[in-house]
């Protein structure tokens, strides 16, 4: 109920958000759902022309809504939805303070006004959603050492490069820069101008200047700090592309302080955003030789205590701050209760790798349960005394709280949350998360590190250079009947992105495969890289394929116009005729309406496929009779599905766009197959298992006859 | 190394009672348990290869004839299934042989099984003939049943043996057998062979 609701206003919408974006850029003409019948959509077309702005439409906002929901839903990412945190929180060994496993290639790089200690930890890159919600800050996953490694010894990658240019007095130095939010880059260089010359290109991002950061400075600013250099300017500069990698060498001037939590010498301050009457948590201490003004002293030994924000000082005003008098706390993890909203927030903050990320708590009813039934444990836990040997009494907690939370039947945040906490407090799990989860978790994973602005602007760059046959050129070609045209281009464009997804997979299965073994180990049920493997790659194919989307069922919808057209002519008669075998007569009910929601519904390619799978499971399920389901009775079986309209009205377009988006390696395999099956469903229903020529040079006439221009373009039409 | 094969013959002649006693050693005379039957992988090694199997049952029936193309495109090998005890089926046979060798090519695997050799004494398919027109067609030919479980390993051996030799000859010199797509097939690694016939310098990773 309550948690239901809260799903809306929670993090969900931080991803829908930025679909959104995403679907404005590229996208700014609504597109017209499959629903409509036919001659509607032809009456509408008339007065239409061809033009593509449908503002008149009434279905159109209700199908992008849905499809931002499906979309949503496929992501089923929000904050407290992301277990993966464990992972990078888990990255620094609890205990190890200073010693960081990785080598420290930047030494000079925070931002001076920093008040932290310099972190050994050379990469990180924070990303920043909604910069006006402090509560919607993002770490992205910390890149696993492996990924550094491929970082620091790039194969065929060029490191980023230090430009000296010596310059004389204030010349120009000939470039001109843009910005591309968070990144400076190289907008244009003056023909032989000391830029050029020294080897600066255009399209090269600016990581620093004169060895301070660049990142998210403004033009102006920018602009300032090289020409207030007079005698030498210092760029460090990387190619954009094809070189991804080669972006993170210099990523540590990416690094933005994490909002929420303040260190004021020796105290933690704590923001409240939400104005929390209730507040407390988890802190790990280190204790020993703390040096004053060091800065890098090393604790010798670690503790954990639970604060109360009661008993802290604490002000109750509604954007309260208090302050911990912890020395030397190593790792925060804060519970905040927002009574307004009726919801927790979860804080973590690890003070020396300064990584930290929130997450609210839905499903509060179950928390306030789990609080209450852990009510004993709590009060012993508030008993610990600030010098008492807190760790294993803590450890003993949590391991209670994790039993309690796998074995009572809680909401999945919470378990993705005590995952987080789990790994935070390095306490061992033993007991397998829902299976579920793991899904869950790679794909939130993997929306993570594509969050990451260097992923953004790969991102964004491959979406910028794709080319898209445009509206007009559409026309043209269905004017002049040049429909295999269109087919050709429809398999280009999807291929490409499909290979551009698989490129990104393979980087992320390859950089981060200790972190994704990491994730695999905790599920006591094996899952196989290849599932892993098509998690990621749907995680990747969702921003890709949303942005392009409408381009690609244009082009596939007008494309496979006659073949659509000819099945929906050949339905109704063959309704009355077609009869599945004796032993499979039934009204499949179920299963039309499974392929409805998993196969015509959903947006991406990838859970289309996955949808036909899923159909067949419930035709199995569904099947009444008593022999062997086999090949002879599925076809039939989808067939009767598909002339029962559970494919919507464009089935032909919906087969094609699943085999441009079916992978080389699932091809073969069972996707493929079932793939095969409703392809081959459609085919017979499209030539009603006859030779077609004569009827497919009707259709052909029809469309080219008195309807002809108007309900030629079959128009956008999503398959979706 | 996956390898496709696909299972053709005309309805009712046993091809799932085959899929299933070979990959999951079942076989029910009154076949009670719903579970599906027309994809299964099955591992096999084959000498030093691992192959996964991936076989796919077909429609047989007549109506879906036309269909057939959607199926065995990309096919590795085809196991084609008659009855010996109806000769329409192992009419069919030749039917599909010569469809195949059409529309996929000569690059294609056959093994016929002629399927219910367990009814020897219902027989209506002649050995000889058989026999005669598999030589003829290049393909090996095996007796079968389902029920008893006979002929089923030495007929998938068999078929996934050609395969693999063929598969391995064919990526034999090409640059990596793994990145190479399926689907392109033969024609694909010649253009890899020709193009950087020396070790992959660089761009291998895409």
């Amino acid at each position: 109920m309550s948690s239901v609701s809260n799903d809306d206003n929670n993090g969900n919408n931080i991803s829908v958000d930025d679909l959104i974006e995403l679907e404005n850029k590229t996208e700014n003409k609504t597109e017209n759902k499959t629903e409509n019948n036919l001659e509607n959509k032809t009456e509408k077309r008339r007065n239409n022309d061809y033009d593509e702005d449908e503002g008149g439409d009434g279905d159109e906002s209700d199908s992008d809504d849905s499809d931002l929901k499906n979309l949503r839903e496929s992501l089923a990412l929000s904050p407290s939805d992301l277990p993966v945190d464990d992972l990078h929180l888990s990255l620094p060994p609890s205990t190890s303070t200073s010693s960081s496993p990785l080598p420290q290639s930047h030494p000079q790089s925070l931002s001076p006004s920093t008040p932290l200690p310099t972190s050994p930890l050379g990469l990180r890159l924070y990303t920043t959603l909604k910069a006006s919600n402090p509560s919607y800050v993002y770490t992205p996953p910390l890149l696993p050492s492996s990924f550094l490694n491929i970082v620091q010894h790039p194969p065929e990658l060029p490191h980023s490069e230090i430009v000296r240019l010596e310059i004389e007095n204030k010349t120009p130095i000939g470039l001109t820069l843009r910005v591309q939010y968070p990144y400076v880059i190289v907008h244009s260089l003056t023909p032989g101008g000391p830029a050029e010359k020294g080897g600066v290109k255009v399209g090269d991002v600016l990581f620093e200047i004169n060895g301070i950061g660049t990142n998210g400075i403004s033009l102006e600013e920018s602009v300032k700090r090289i020409s207030s250099s007079s005698s030498h300017i210092l760029l460090t500069h990387s190619r954009l592309l094809p070189h991804p990698l080669s972006l993170l060498l210099s990523s540590h001037s990416l690094i933005t302080p994490p909002s929420g939590i303040e260190i004021i010498t020796k105290q933690i301050r704590i923001y409240n955003e939400r104005g929390s009457m209730f507040g407390g948590g988890v802190v790990e201490v280190g204790e020993g030789k703390g040096g004053e003004g060091g800065g890098d002293s090393v604790p010798e030994r670690i503790y954990r205590r639970h604060y109360d924000s009661l008993t802290s000082s604490f002000h109750p005003s509604p954007s309260s701050s208090f302050l911990l008098n912890f020395k030397h706390a190593r790792r925060f993890i804060h519970t905040t209760l927002n009574v307004y909203k009726k919801e927790y927030v979860v804080s973590c903050y690890d003070v020396e790798s300064r990584v930290f990320w929130n997450s609210e708590v839905r499903g509060e009813e179950e928390f306030v349960r789990l609080r209450e039934e852990l009510g004993a444990e709590r009060k012993s836990i508030f008993q610990i005394g600030l010098g008492g040997k807190t760790k294993s009494e803590l450890d003993k907690f949590i391991k209670k709280v994790t039993t309690l939370i796998y074995t009572s039947n809680l909401h999945p945040s919470s378990v993705s949350l005590l995952l987080k906490i789990q790994s935070f407090l390095s306490t061992p799990t033993h007991l397998p998360p829902p299976p579920s989860l793991l899904l869950t978790s790679l794909s939130s994973y993997t929306f993570r590190i594509l969050l990451m602005p260097v992923f953004q602007v790969l991102l964004q760059n491959f979406l910028d250079s794709i080319t898209i046959p445009k509206q007009e050129e559409i026309i043209v070609k269905v004017k002049n009947n040049e429909r295999e045209g269109l087919q050709r281009e429809a398999k280009r464009v999807g291929g490409e992105i499909r290979e551009f997804a698989e490129k990104i997979k393979r980087l992320i299965m390859q950089g981060c495969s200790s972190d994704l073994s990491l994730l695999h180990s905790r599920f006591l049920t094996p899952v196989s890289e290849s599932t892993i493997a098509s998690e990621v790659y749907r995680t990747i194919s969702i921003p890709l394929y949303t942005g392009l989307r409408s381009s690609i069922s244009r082009l596939i919808v007008n494309g496979y116009r006659i073949p659509d057209v000819l099945i929906l002519k050949n339905t109704p008669s063959l309704k009355t005729t077609f009869k599945p075998p004796k032993h499979c007569q039934q009204t499949w009910s179920k299963s039309i309406s499974n392929f409805k929601n998993n196969v015509t519904t959903p947006i991406l390619p990838s859970d289309k496929i996955n949808g036909i799978i899923s159909t067949s499971k419930v035709i199995e399920k569904e099947y009444k009779g008593t022999e062997h389901l086999a090949a002879d009775d599925y076809l039939p079986i989808f067939i009767h599905i598909i002339l029962e309209g559970g494919a919507g009205e464009r089935c032909y377009s919906l087969v094609e766009l699943c085999k441009i988006f079916l992978r080389e390696e699932e091809r073969l395999g069972e996707k493929g197959y079932w793939l095969a099956t409703v392809e081959a469903a459609v085919e017979f229903i499209r030539c009603k298992g006859e030779e077609v020529k004569e009827e497919e040079e009707e259709v052909k006439d029809e469309l080219f006859g008195k309807e002809r221009l108007e309900g030629l373009l079959a128009q956008s039409g999503f398959l979706g | 190394m996956r390898l496709k094969v696909v299972l053709l013959g005309e309805g009712r002649v046993g091809k799932t009672s085959i899929l299933f006693r070979y990959i999951r050693n079942e076989f029910q005379e009154k076949q009670q348990s719903t579970l599906q039957a027309s994809y299964m992988d099955k591992r096999i090694k084959v000498g030093s290869v691992d192959a996964q199997l991936s076989v796919w049952d077909t429609a047989g029936q007549e109506r879906f004839h036309a269909l057939g193309p959607i199926y065995y495109r990309d096919a590795d090998g085809a196991l084609l299934v008659y009855d010996i005890t109806n000769s329409e089926s192992f009419t069919k046979v030749r039917k599909w042989v010569k469809e195949l060798r059409k529309i996929v090519g000569n690059d294609i695997n056959i093994v016929i099984a002629g399927n219910k050799i367990d009814l020897e004494r219902n027989r209506q398919v002649s050995e000889a003939e058989v026999l005669e027109y598999a030589k003829s067609v290049g393909a090996s030919h095996f007796y079968t049943s389902a029920k008893q479980n006979l002929g089923l390993e030495e007929c998938f051996n068999e078929l996934a043996t050609k395969m693999v030799a063929q598969n391995k000859a064919k990526f034999a010199g090409g640059v990596a057998g793994l990145g190479v797509p399926k689907g392109g097939k033969s024609k694909l690694v010649v253009v890899d062979d020709t193009g950087g016939g020396k070790k992959s310098g660089g761009g291998s990773c895409c």
